[in-house]
């Protein structure tokens, strides 16, 4: 490897930019970019994102992030991304360092280091990218010189898969926990690296892996997980943003110059979901939910389309349909939109007349077709997950659709779901078909109409009723891929699935342990990276580095725990208590929904009572559900 | 309605921007801009703004032109700082000026681009070896290329009658060729070709060797600027 002179770097890169697919994803230098005095900053953050720059810049919680740190004047964060392989080839042949897009700098020459975990198959990009960044791979392996490596986002609510490569994960929402982390930083640069990571540890929300000690039992389970040094808490406890209306909103984000997935405004109308789904990590760890009122969103809205020129904003949330505002937020927004020639979306829909009639209304650009996701095929799978929709609701919600002029839908499923059985999966089939039915009765034409069946393979998460579940194995799913397809042949019909070997490695991950950090990096080593992209997945590498690891993958995914076992991720606490979460599965077992906490009953679930927090609803004592569509307008 | 003509530089990191992704920065800019943009009609309404011969991806351009449509009438100046307010790193309106009536588009009307190819001088021959070779394409009669057609499959495409001049210095120690190309519906030579057939004909550097391309200008029939046909105020800009 050739070496280059610091100041070399941006021209090296430079150089490389016209030999790879798609250079705008390494350039940087888009609107609302922000590059400050490198020499007058004290603090230096790279916030790095391990998947491709298009899937990395459609991430609101980056934007929010970048906004918050950028906002300081003691601290800058820049932006890092994966590079792809073919950049990667090039980088490695050449001896250029991983660089952030603003300064183009060595992201070694930051402070800190930030991953965000959105999905467990982007831990081969993490090791990846910290080896490209000149980084030693294990945190046992750094010193005084190198950034501190930290990470947060959903997947930390199980971090011991990635216990060995990071420093310190932030647990929970990192609007607040940044800033804290940033003031503790300022304050202890000079300490010691183990007593800056001692007086990280000493902040709400934040865990330093290495502190702990796992003792397994003699047949490989964990018998416990304890603090190895004084004056660390047993239990990590998530942080939240309270008062969700002021919380800081990034009005000025940073505007792609190339098309990435969701290229428009998100306006993040509330935060948390109450439906408590019980697969569901989402609505689990994003608890309580919290709204912003209609004012304080319109006018973010109009301050979005002033500082990008977006002509499209998508209200994004969990299940923005159950925002309790949404009549005078999509009426105002509408007000104050329409003549500037800006559209309002839904990023997703409920399975109910009122979420197509409202779709309907607001959606200027018609899409082809509508999604739904009743999850399940029958009353008491449904009623197992705890996903409140009815056969009927469903029914409405396409014969709405095709009524509405719509011509295709499409329907998401799971299978591998608890007490799943054959029904179950007939289920499925005859829901497609009875959509297929409401097309034709709508009379949508002959050629057009079109149901499209898209089910992934359940994995269970940490922090849900169903974390002690385990998942199908492998010749489970692909029987049960082969029994749909078989049965979902209708012309009109188009029939997707999810690989089932990825899902088998999400469960692994999603489930796992400190030890897997060796099959990780074995994995790695192997010339495992993108395993989330089909091009670039090869589960035989996998299977290759448990082996040389010696470890039994199934052993983690098809396990299934008792309510008395040690769990990996026990000592993280994400604010729901484990009698809700015992009692969830049990009543999960005998098919007993529990309502949605909008309804006024509140489920217990301990976020509110033990983590003193509170939601935030608009419409305080107002409707439970959004208004009816006559309504709307 | 009133149609407006500007031009603007795009480079630095913008050069990476994709065609369709300049379209699409060209609209938010406006929408930025709080211009009157003239909307197109349709489901999907967008504004009415059109551009000359697209640069490749990696490509700079200093004078580049785009026509946009208004609702009214609106001063060129304002346009140009109103535009700029809103623009990514490495993209500048320089110039604005209102079309008279009847103009016609600028697809029709740009006709030559002048590029400079600045070669990477570790990779590279010395100048004299560059302008014999440059003479010796100039007395070609044909210098066929391979295109690829729409169907993915590759045709041979003679490229010499779109060669209008070639030449070459020396700055910085770096050899520069620059040539001028018909840009155009009915002929369009990329610069990138000319390279090719400089490589395949003389042989005088490989294909690693790095190129930095950047397209000074566009230029109408005969050499005539772009802004020739523009009224008012702007005219000079």
């Amino acid at each position: 490897m050739a070496s280059i002179k610091k100041r070399d770097y941006g021209e090296v890169l430079d150089g490389l930019l016209d030999r790879v697919q798609k250079p705008a994803r390494y350039a940087g230098g888009e609107l609302n970019s922000v590059r400050k005095d490198w020499e007058r900053t004290e603090v230096k953050i790279a916030f790095a994102f391990p998947d491709l720059y298009e899937v990395g810049m459609s991430h609101l919680g980056l934007q929010i992030l970048y906004h918050t740190v950028n906002r300081r004047s003691d601290t800058l964060m820049e932006r890092v991304f994966a590079p792809w392989k073919d950049m990667e080839g090039l980088m490695r042949d050449q001896g250029l360092l991983l660089l952030s897009l603003e300064s183009r700098r060595p992201v070694g020459d930051f402070d800190i280091l930030a991953f965000t975990l959105q999905y467990e198959m982007t831990f081969t990009n993490i090791l990846n990218m910290i080896d490209l960044a000149g980084i030693p791979l294990r945190s046992s392996g750094r010193g005084q010189g190198h950034p501190l490596v930290i990470a947060g986002g959903p997947c930390a609510f199980n971090p011991e898969p990635l216990a060995d490569f990071i420093d310190a994960f932030a647990i929970g929402e990192g609007e607040d926990l940044i800033h804290d982390i940033i003031d503790a930083y300022r304050a202890g640069r000079d300490l010691d690296r183990r007593l800056l990571l001692r007086r990280l540890a000493g902040i709400e929300g934040v865990y330093v892996p290495g502190f702990y000690r796992v003792r397994y039992n003699s047949d490989g389970t964990i018998g416990s997980i304890d603090p190895a040094v004084e004056g660390v808490p047993g239990k990590i406890r998530k942080r939240h943003v309270s008062g969700f209306e002021r919380a800081d909103y990034p009005v000025n984000p940073i505007v792609p110059n190339m098309g990435v997935v969701h290229d428009r405004i998100m306006l993040e109308v509330m935060r948390g979901c109450t439906r408590g789904c019980r697969f569901c990590q989402a609505g689990s760890i994003y608890r309580p939910v919290r709204e912003k009122s209609p004012e304080t969103l319109i006018h973010q809205a109009g301050q979005l389309v002033k500082n990008t020129g977006y002509d499209e904003i998508s209200l994004v949330s969990l299940s923005s349909a159950d925002y309790s505002g949404l009549k005078p937020l999509v009426r105002g927004l509408l007000n104050r939109l329409e003549g500037m020639g800006v559209g309002v979306s839904l990023p997703s829909l409920r399975v109910d007349a009122f979420s197509v009639d409202l779709a309907k209304e607001i959606q200027r650009v018609r899409r082809s077709g509508l999604t739904f996701a009743p999850e399940a095929g029958t009353q008491r799978l449904r009623d197992v997950i705890n996903k409140g929709v009815t056969e009927k609701e469903f029914l409405e919600a396409v014969s709405a659709a095709f009524g509405a002029g719509w011509h295709a839908v499409k329907l998401y499923f799971m299978i591998g779901l608890p007490t799943e059985t054959r029904e179950d999966l007939d289920g499925i089939a005859r829901m497609a078909l009875l959509a297929l039915k409401k097309g034709e009765e709508a009379g949508v034409g002959r050629g057009r109409l079109r149901v499209t069946v898209s089910v992934s393979s359940f994995v269970p998460k940490s922090q849900t009723p169903f974390q002690w579940e385990p998942m199908n194995t492998l010749e489970e799913i692909k029987e049960k891929q082969r029994y749909l397809k078989n049965l979902l042949k209708d012309k009109r019909m188009a029939f997707k699935w999810h690989d089932p070997e990825v899902s088998f490695l999400e469960g692994v991950l999603s489930r796992g342990d400190r030890r897997l950090s060796a099959a990780l990096e074995r994995a790695w080593r192997l010339g495992s990276r993108f395993d989330g992209w089909s091009e670039c997945f090869d589960f035989g590498t996998w299977l290759k580095a448990f082996e040389d690891t010696g470890i039994d993958p199934r052993w983690y995914a098809h396990r299934r725990y008792t309510y008395g076992d040690v769990l990996p991720w026990d000592h993280i606490d994400a604010g729901l208590s484990r009698e809700f979460l015992v009692r969830e599965h049990s009543r999960a077992m005998e098919a007993v929904p529990t309502p949605d906490c909008r309804g006024g009953r509140c489920p217990a679930c301990g976020v509110c009572t033990g983590a003193g927090a509170k939601p935030e609803i608009f419409a305080a004592g107002g409707e439970d559900r959004a208004p009816l569509p006559g309504q709307l307008l | 309605m009133p149609r407006y003509r500007v031009s603007y530089s795009k480079d630095d990191t913008a050069r990476f921007m994709s065609h369709l992704d300049l379209v699409r920065t060209f609209g938010r800019a406006l929408r930025r801009a709080g211009l009157p943009v003239t909307l197109s009609r349709g489901f999907n309404p967008h504004a009415r703004i059109s551009f000359a011969f697209p640069l490749p991806v990696g490509v700079s351009g200093l004078e580049e032109y785009a026509d946009i449509e208004l609702d009214r009438e609106v001063s060129p100046e304002e346009i140009v700082r109103t535009l700029n307010a809103g623009m990514p790193q490495g993209l500048k309106v320089t110039g604005s000026c209102r079309l008279e009536e009847g103009s016609p588009a600028l697809m029709a009307e740009a006709h030559r681009s002048t590029y400079l190819v600045r070669l990477d001088r570790e990779n590279v021959p010395g100048l004299e070896a560059v302008l014999k070779c440059l003479e010796k394409i100039a007395e070609v009669p044909e210098l066929p290329v391979t295109r690829r057609k729409k169907d993915g499959s590759a045709a041979q495409f003679d490229i010499r009658p779109g060669i209008l001049a070639l030449s070459a210095r020396e700055e910085e120690g770096r050899v520069v060729i620059e040539m001028d190309l018909m840009t155009g519906s009915s002929l369009n030579v990329r610069p990138a070709e000319v390279i090719q057939a400089v490589r395949e004909s003389c042989g005088i550097f490989d294909e690693g060797c790095r190129l930095e391309i950047t397209r000074t200008r566009i230029r109408g029939r005969g050499g005539k600027e772009l802004f020739h046909r523009c009224s008012g105020e702007g005219q000079k800009c």
